[in-house]
Parts: structure tokens; sequence; C-alpha cells
């Protein structure tokens, strides 16, 4: 390759003291967010905020409580699985190894916080701060004192997704509820439905990357069983579900068209991460693509919100 | 509010605490702890929601909702006091459902008491500064589980107080941290019940258990509540280790050492109260690291900087569940043995390389005189003959010195065997001069060094080659050891011959090489003095340091 003697790029040798420093400090905050899923605590947040702003709900401590139970199901998650995620997220692994002690005690503290703010929202609120703990416990720990008489329920087909999409959807949708108050509407119902349906398929993306390491330890999921493009099929199947429960409800008043809009956009977002399941090299990137999807909604909601 | 306040802190402190010890099962403990964080944080959430109820019904509903909680406590403390104890053969399940009887009772009668009374009499709603609180009478049923509590948290402390007085550090922090988790609710409780704090009827009990749970979070980091237990103490000492003469340290399942005997501090060189509640990785990095890597602990110990040894076996301490909660490990010394080992194969590699040169001189010799006639050669078959027999008898009296190695033995004179030993051989060897101070009369000293001291001289003389040979002998004596110096002025002593008297030491043999060294080593060790060569081209000097046995 010729070399010009006159191209020295002398901006990118000044600046590179300036950015190795950055590198050097954002490199442990990237990783921190990223491999203890604390940026699952943030998304968690904006889903809240999500749901308040489609059930018209005040403002309330909700958002902040469901991103401490996030962050701390997640982190103590990550320690319990850490031995099995070697093989599919060594990056993370390797994080998680090196602190899984402050990790740990991190979600501890986080989980102790949510429960004690989800006090404040009653007798319901509280109950449904204790669901992701014992989800948690259920999900990724042997049963006490009946193990290895009942098998863990994380290697159980479809039910290890349906757990983890209905918790979710159970604490983002009724949680801001309970905190103030409010009843039971049928728009309520539709919105629990649409995300425990949107849940779910956001739960078998990353299935896919974690395809020969879950047949190793015997987890059956959609991959595992149907094969990728099997599961882009079933994952379409259920977004249609979502979509045309979005239209029914639209048809039957329950949503505005602005809302409605708000979260068939969303869908189709979430649609373009499916198609791209076993197509785009990177599993990994469409698996945090497909975490973030409702990000893209709450950037449409955002001015009226505030 | 403030009320409000310090029991959603209890209950972020409890949560906490409870996840905590949920993570370091199946420590023993760690089950009960976590039963007690979450009893303690149901208690409060109830009576957040009871000050929340704006109604009788719904401010009794919540009331009675919190027995559970409440129950589960004592319960979940006497479970953790007897792991952690370790008396967990109280901790059966026939046992948790034999004390959980009387709080499950409880419960049933609190979610049913609108019907027969048996916990509250009555209950009202009263202002007290403007706020409405609900004040009930307790019924029969309530004194015999509030006594219960009372019953069970006092036979809870009985085992921590054993730890209270431990000359472990870690574990009586543990004990007096966990102490002061449980004393503090249970005194609020006793003032509240007798009328004596001003919180407008509400019990604060639970807001008392932020104290605890700041209590047991600061034994879980401060004190490793987990990390480092007393729990396999009680176990191991049934095994009565204290009486063994080996020495033995009993490890938890981390590895921390939770009790050792005197001979086990001696053999590690360290104290008990150095060695306690630190790894065994940190006071002993060699032990740590003796035997196989996975399975029990077996191989020979070397303490460094020394030339012990100890053969080390590690048993599972575990406990009724079959669960392991332990180790114990023990250091058999066997350096007498491994010692005897070495010189018995030193001795048995220099007896054959003896007996086979002479050998092949002889039969080199034998079948040169078959066909000629010499007395050179005759003479030298001769020279090899007597030279197999003194070699036979060398290897006989060091055999004699390992014998009377595991005898008792009697103390002799040292000025007597010096003096006997000089005349003796000054008989044998009457052209060489001898200059003996046989020191004081009344030293006495075992009688091997006799057969020591006897050895050094003869071959002082024996082996001095020098135009005028002249052997010293000297005594200087302290208040526990004497010590010998014999000086000649022969040709010195083979470097190589040296070396073989260090244990262990292979080196390539000369031919008579060592024996008389060997035994003069050896006995000395035996006998529990020492022995030094200096050697040069002009003489040797032997310096035999002997412990004084006594005076007469």
């Amino acid at each position: 390759m010729a070399i010009n003697p006159w191209n020295t790029n002398d901006s990118s040798v000044s600046n590179r003291p300036i950015r190795a420093f950055l590198h050097r400090l954002g490199k442990p905050v990237r990783d921190f967010l990223l491999y203890s899923s604390a940026y699952l605590a943030f998304i968690a947040v904006a889903e809240v905020l999500i749901v308040t702003k489609l059930l018209a709900l005040p403002l309330s401590p909700a958002p902040v409580v469901a991103g401490l139970l996030t962050f701390a199901v997640y982190g103590n998650d990550r320690v319990a699985d850490v031995e099995t995620d070697e093989q599919t997220t060594p990056a993370r692994t390797a994080f998680v190894k090196r602190y899984h002690r402050p990790l740990y005690t991190l979600s501890a503290v986080a989980y102790g916080l949510a429960v004690a703010l989800a006090v404040l929202g009653g007798p319901v609120a509280f109950a449904l701060a204790l669901v992701p703990g014992a989800v948690w416990v259920a999900y990724a720990q042997d049963w006490l004192p009946f193990s290895g008489s009942i098998k863990r329920l994380k290697q159980v087909f479809i039910l290890n997704s349906v757990l983890v999409a209905g918790a979710w959807a159970l604490v983002i949708v009724f949680l801001p509820l309970a905190f103030v108050g409010g009843a039971l509407t049928p728009r309520a119902g539709i919105i629990f439905l649409f995300f425990f349906l949107s849940s779910f398929v956001r739960a078998e993306i990353p299935n896919v990357r974690d395809q020969s390491g879950d047949r190793e330890i015997g987890v059956k999921t959609l991959p595992v069983v149907l094969g990728i493009r099997g599961t882009r099929y079933a994952l379409y199947g259920v977004t249609s579900l979502a979509g045309a429960l979005l239209i029914t409800a639209l048809v039957d008043n329950f949503l505005t068209l602005s809302k409605a809009v708000w979260l068939l956009i969303s869908l189709t977002y979430l649609s373009c991460i499916i198609a791209g399941l076993g197509r785009i090299g990177s599993d990994g990137r469409l698996t945090i693509a497909g975490e973030c999807s409702r990000l893209p909604l709450l950037v449409l909601m955002l001015p009226p919100l505030f | 509010m403030l009320m409000k306040l310090a029991l959603i802190g209890s209950i972020a402190g409890g949560v906490t605490a409870g996840l905590l010890a949920w993570r370091e099962r199946p420590e023993p403990g760690a089950v009960p702890l976590v039963s007690l964080m979450a009893g303690q944080c149901w208690w409060s959430a109830m009576l957040i929601f009871r000050m929340e109820a704006t109604t009788l019904g719904t401010k009794v509903f919540f009331a009675n909702l919190t027995w559970p909680g409440v129950t589960i406590i004592p319960v979940a403390w006497l479970l953790f006091a007897f792991e952690y104890g370790g008396y967990d053969e109280y901790t059966t399940r026939r046992h948790v459902f034999v004390i959980s009887v009387i709080p499950a009772i409880t419960v049933f009668l609190g979610l049913t008491d609108p019907y027969h009374q048996l916990l509250y009499l009555d209950a009202q709603l009263v202002e007290q500064n403007g706020v409405l609180t609900l004040a009930r009478t307790p019924g029969p049923w309530f004194w015999v589980i509030a006594v219960y509590t009372y019953v069970l948290g006092f036979l809870g402390l009985l085992p921590l107080l054993e730890f209270v007085t431990s000359q472990v550090r870690t574990f009586r922090g543990q004990s007096l941290a966990l102490l002061v988790g449980l004393l503090a609710p249970w005194v609020t409780n006793l003032l509240f019940l007798f009328d004596r704090l001003p919180t407008a009827g509400i019990d604060p009990t639970p807001v008392a258990f932020t104290v605890s749970g700041v209590a047991y979070l600061y034994a879980l980091t401060r004190f490793e509540l987990f990390g480092a237990s007393p729990t396999p103490i009680r176990h191991a000492r049934r095994s009565l280790y204290k009486q063994m003469h080996q020495g033995a340290l009993v490890l938890d399942t981390r590895g921390t050492i939770v009790d050792m005997n005197d001979r086990a501090a001696s053999v590690l060189k360290t104290t008990p109260e150095d060695a306690l509640g630190k790894n065994l990785e940190t006071v002993s990095p060699d032990l740590a690291t003796t035997g196989e890597t996975t399975g029990p602990k077996k191989g020979v110990f070397t303490p460094p900087g020394t030339r012990e040894s100890y053969d080390v076996s590690e048993n599972l301490v575990t406990d009724i569940h079959d669960r392991t909660i332990g180790h114990v490990v023990t250091l058999h010394d066997i350096s007498d043995l491994f010692r005897m080992q070495q010189r018995l194969e030193v001795l048995h590699r220099v007896f054959r390389h003896n007996i086979r040169t002479n050998i092949q001189v002889i039969l080199g010799q034998a079948g040169y005189l078959a066909t000629h006639n010499s007395q050179q050669k005759a003479q030298t078959l001769k020279e090899n003959a007597i030279e197999i027999a003194e070699t036979g008898e060398k290897v006989r009296e060091i055999i004699d010195v390992f014998e009377q190695g595991r005898k008792d033995r009697e103390n002799l004179r040292l000025h007597d065997i010096l003096r006997e030993c000089v005349d003796a051989t000054a008989q044998s060897y009457p052209e060489v001069d001898f200059d003996c101070d046989p020191g004081p009369e009344a030293i006495l000293v075992d009688s091997l060094f006799d057969i020591v001291c006897t050895n050094v001289i003869e071959n002082a003389a024996q082996h001095n080659t020098s135009a005028e040979p002249w052997v010293r002998v000297s005594v200087e004596t302290g208040v526990e050891t004497a010590t010998v110096h014999v000086e000649d002025n022969g040709p010195g002593v083979d470097a190589n011959e040296l070396t073989l008297v260090e244990d262990g030491t292979e080196t390539p043999l000369k031919h008579g090489s060592g024996f008389g060294l060997a035994l003069t080593a050896w006995g000395a060790d035996i006998a529990g003095g020492a022995v030094e060569f200096e050697s040069s081209g002009s003489g040797t000097q032997v310096t035999l340091e002997m412990p004084v046995s006594g005076r007469k």
C-alpha cells in the first residue's frame, strides 16, 4: 500500500490520549450497564412510564420500583446462571464472575428497596413486588427442599418464556395501577395482554443466540425445538396476535388511534428484529435491540408525558 | 410518619439481609435466617397497611394477617441458633413440626379470631394525637403465644452465649451482633406489652428489627457470619480431638480454621489466638497445598525450615443430615520414622556398595592366585576380607544405635565416658598423643553418647596419618547442654563423606565412605544432640552438642 507522507492525520494523533481516557472511563460504565443488565432496569422504568401514559394514570413511585425490581431479578439471574452462560455470553460471564459478590449484593439491596417502596403502594403493589422474586426463585433455582425431584422450570418448553413474560407484564402494567389505586379496566387488560405477548417474543429472541448452549444443558426453547426458521414463524405468529389484539381494541374503542399507532410502531420494530434472526451475524446485538424494542415508543410519547 | 419510614427501612434492610443469607445456602443457619427476615418484613408490611387503613374492619384484617410473620420469627430464631451452634440434631423435620405447632395454631386463631376471640377479646378505634389507632384487649391465647415466643427466644440464646466467650474473635463478634439483633426487638416488645412506650398503641417491635437487620448485616459482612462458621466445632469435639497426641485442625467448608489443638498450633508455629478465624491458606500455605487438590487431603507435610515430617490426613465432619459442615485435618508426627527410613536407605546403599567393591577385589585376586603364587595378592585378599568383617561390625553398631534409640536409656557421666574412651583408644594407638580435659564429673548425658564419642575419638586416632599425630578432647558445659570438642591433626574428612550424613542426600559413593560419620551423626541426633564437622587438610574438629540429662 502506498503511503502518503503529507497525510499525517494530525487530529487523530492529538486526540489519542483523550480518546484513550474516554475509553478507559467509558468501558467500566458500559460493562456495568450491559453485563449487569442495569440497562434493562432503565427499560423497565421506560415501560412503566409508557403504561402510565397509556392508562392515563398520575405519576407514582411505580417506575422506580419496577426499575429496582428488574435490576435485582436480572442481577440475581446473571449470578445464578454464570456457569451455564459461559459458552453463549463469554464477555458477560467474565464480568459477572469478576464482580459476582458486589453484583449479588447490589441486587439484594435493590430488591430490598423495591419491596420497601412497593409497600407504599398498598397490598397489591407489595404482592406484585414479591412476584418477580418468587418467579426468579422458581425460574433459576432448584426448588427447596425438593431439589432434584421437581424439574427446573427454566428447562420446561414454552413455560420458561411464559413465566418471564407473565411476570414482566404483570409488574409493568399492574404496578402503576396498584400505586394509584386504579381500577382494572378492559383497557388495562388489553395493555397487559399486549405486553405479555410482546414480552414473550422478547424472551425468545435471546434464545436464538443461546441455542447451542441451551441444547447442551437440556433447556428446551423455541430455537432448540423448532430451529431458527421455525422460531421466526412462531414469533411472527405471536406478534401478529398482538397486532390483531391492538386492532380489535381500536375498533372497540378501548384504545385511541394515536395510542394504537404507537403500539403498532413498536410491534413493527419487533417484527424487523424477528426478521433478522439467523440472518444478521450478531445475535447479541439483535437481543439488545429486542430488549429496547419499546424505546421508540417512549420517544414518541415522551413530550406529552411530561 | 417517622414510624412509617422506620418500618420501610426495616423492610428494605430485612429483604436485603434475607437475600444475602439466601446466597449462603446450604451453610448452617442460612435458611432459618431467611425465614426470620421474611417474618420480620411481613410483620412490618402488615403494620404499615394497618396504619394506612381507615376502618376498624380493615385495621383488624391486617392486624390478624400479621400473625404469620410474628410467629415465624421465634421458630426461625431457634432453628438458626441450633444450626449455628452445631445442635442440628434438634433441626429435624420432626422437631421443626413440634416447634411450629403453637405458632400454626396461633396463625389459625388469628385468621378466625372474630369467631372465638381467643387472641383478642375486643377491638375498637381510638383517636390518639389525631390519629386513629386500633386498640385490642389481649385474650388468653395471646399470652400463650407471647410466653412461647419468649421461651423460644431464650432457648435460642443459649448456643450463642457459648460463643460470646469464644477465644475466636470472629465468633465473639458474630454472637454479639446476633444477640443485639435479637435483644433489640425483644426489649422493645416487652416495653410495648407493659405500656412503657409512647407509640399511640402501635407495636414498634418491627421497627426494632431495623436494628436487627443492621446487626445481622454487620455479622454477615464484618464477621463473615456464613464465611467463618463455628458450627463444626461441637461435632469435632465429639471425636475428643483435644486428647489426641496428633495435631488437629477443624476447618469449616471454606477452609477457615475454626478450632485447633495446641499440638497443631505448635506444628504450624502459630497460636490458636492468631490462627483461628483465618483461612488455612493464610496460616500455612504449605499445609494447604499438601496432598491431592481434590478429595480428602492425604500426604506428608514438612513445615518450612524444619526437618520434621507429618502424615496429613483429612476427615469430613457431617451433620445428621449427612451434609458436610467441615473437615478435621490431623497431623501425625512421622519425623522419626521418616528420618529412620532415609537412614536405612543410606545405610543399605553404602553397605551394598562397600561389600560389592571388596568382593570384586577378592574375586580378582583369587583368580590371580589360582595360577600364581603371590604373597602380595594374598595379603590384599586378606585385607579386603577383613574390611568386609569391619563393615559388618559397623553396620551392627549402627543397627544397635537404632535399637537403643527405641528403648529407654540410662544416663552416664560424661566425664567417665570421655576418660574411658580416651584411655582405651590410647592403648590401641600408642603413637598418638592424647590431650583430654573431660570436664566436670557431675554432668550426666544419654548413654548413646558413649558410642558416639567412642566412634569420634577412635576415628580421630585411627585415620591420623600425621608424622606427629595428636588428638585433643575438651568439654564446655552450660546449664542445659554440654559441648565436646574433638580435634586432630589428621588429613581431614572428605567432603563427599560429610554430605553423606545429611539425610536423604544422594552422593557418588567412594569405597569405605560413610559409616563412621553416619554413626556419629545419627547417634547424636537420636540422643537429642547435634554434631558439626569442620575439616581441612591439616585436621578435623568435631563439635558434639548434647543435652544435659542431670547432674550427679
